[in-house]
């Protein structure tokens, strides 16, 4: 069994899209800023060209067509794991106290997350493409997991993302969130509705390719200033001066209370 | 079904949190050139004038009545200036909950930093205890003067603890830091 008309247009449009971003990554030099989003962006037509290949010469359905697939989406799938630890890398990695809670925070949930999806798999007795299946669902939740988590951090010490990372963000989480949706739907039936399963992850990955390239339609904003610092040891005194005047404020706040009964 | 519907949710969050990202840098551009007084908590040294107000306001109406226990804001004209006032606190206590934030970000150590925020979520659910009820009260019975006076108390307290700690920053040399802090706040 080959691809249809329809699906081969579909790859073809994909196609076009992914090396088109990869061109605007090279030309707007994005690689300098976000070195592992880059990478992701090259694997990802890297991917295109081997898969497309196999699927050509063995076929849609062959087991080494479905091996090369599957391969292939789990080498993409880590370096999309790699672009999003990166994104929280970039925006946090000016304020040592946050970023190293932030990262052990967000190794916890990706752990947990992911362990979960390996014990559901495991306990699933289904062929592998059930495992593959969970095993993807479990990733692409903890990347939207990570990416809230990386948003709430952002809104509440108001370290904003900037244009073109939010439409990284966006991007990737829609991706995931239609992922989780998709595997959660057709996993039953997915040998049935394969060709379309296969479509509709293809036209979804389109739309974050479109949300990617929207702001790299224009020159990139010069990278914020790097929040002014301070040194170590004044920090410390002046944080630890801080933390008694915001114990005075509590305990002001507690006499107000206790005024008022 | 589980999965599909936390996905749901998840994207959800993240579009909300993209969108309020998005209201945070464009508050930030605009306050870029605002001078330094109108960055720091304000609004609560207008109590005395809203008393005033309120007070020539109501005169004839509450004679030989206790000033604190009087319940404002059931007539229009009082409810009007009781809810811009209340507006105005809640806008100082969410400035001066920045510059804490912006300021706290800057430690250097986890254990400092953990103790910081707790301090911080404290006093942010006393304020929001406190302005909840104002603000409750003032849509039903009335909201009365000793109530307004606890809520103005707990801003000018913050607020002078704020103006301490960018003092101490000053102090240290750092006035790039005090910019950054109040423009990022």
């Amino acid at each position: 069994m080959h691809l249809s008309l329809f699906e081969n247009l579909l790859w073809a449009f994909g196609t076009a899209l992914k090396a088109l971003l990869c061109i605007v990554v090279i030309y707007r030099h994005l690689y300098r800023r976000l070195p592992l989003f880059s990478i992701y962006v090259a694997l990802l037509v890297a991917e295109v060209a081997v898969v497309w290949s196999v699927y050509r010469v063995w076929g849609f359905t062959s087991r080494f067509a479905w091996y090369t697939g599957w391969c292939a989406a789990g080498v993409v799938l880590l370096a999309r794991g790699l672009a999003v630890a990166e994104l929280c890398w970039t925006s946090l990695r000016n304020y040592p106290a946050i970023w190293s809670l932030v990262r052990r925070l967000l190794v916890f949930v990706a752990v947990v997350v992911l362990s979960f999806a390996a014990t559901t798999a495991y306990q699933n007795k289904s062929p592998v493409a059930a495992f593959v299946l969970t095993a993807d669902r479990g990733s692409e939740i903890s990347i939207l997991v990570v990416l809230v988590a990386l948003l709430v951090v952002g809104v509440r010490y108001n370290v904003p993302l900037g244009r073109v990372e939010r439409s990284i963000v966006l991007g990737i989480g829609i991706y995931s969130a239609f992922q989780v949706v998709n595997d959660s739907f057709m996993g039953q039936w997915m040998t049935r509705y394969l060709h379309w399963w296969n479509s509709t992850r293809v036209i979804a990955f389109d739309v974050a390719l479109i949300i990617w390239l929207v702001p790299l339609g224009k020159a990139l904003p010069p990278p914020s200033n790097a929040p002014a610092l301070l040194s170590e040891r004044v920090a410390r005194y002046l944080l630890r001066q801080l933390l008694d005047r915001m114990r005075e404020v509590t305990d002001e706040l507690k006499k107000i209370g206790k005024a008022r009964k | 079904m589980g999965p599909a519907a936390l996905a749901v949710v998840l994207l959800a969050l993240l579009v909300l949190f993209l969108h309020q990202q998005k209201a945070q840098n464009r508050r930030i551009v605009a306050q870029r050139d605002l001078p330094r007084e109108q960055l720091v908590p304000r609004h609560y040294k207008s109590f005395t004038t809203i008393e005033t107000e309120l007070w020539q306001a109501t005169n004839d109406l509450h004679q030989g009545r206790a000033w604190d226990g009087i319940r404002f804001g059931l007539r229009h004209h009082e409810f009007e200036i009781l809810d811009n006032y209340l507006r105005g606190l809640r806008e100082d206590f969410q400035q001066g909950h920045r510059i804490f934030g912006q300021v706290l970000i800057h430690s250097p150590e986890i254990e400092l930093f953990a103790q910081l925020e707790a301090e911080r979520c404290r006093i942010e659910a006393s304020f929001y205890l406190w302005y909840a009820l104002a603000w409750f009260h003032l849509r039903t019975d009335g909201v009365s003067m000793k109530e307004l006076r606890h809520l103005t108390e707990i801003i000018a307290t913050l607020a002078h603890r704020v103006r301490t700690i960018l003092t101490a920053l000053e102090g240290s040399e750092n006035l790039d830091l005090v910019d950054s802090i109040l423009k990022n706040s």
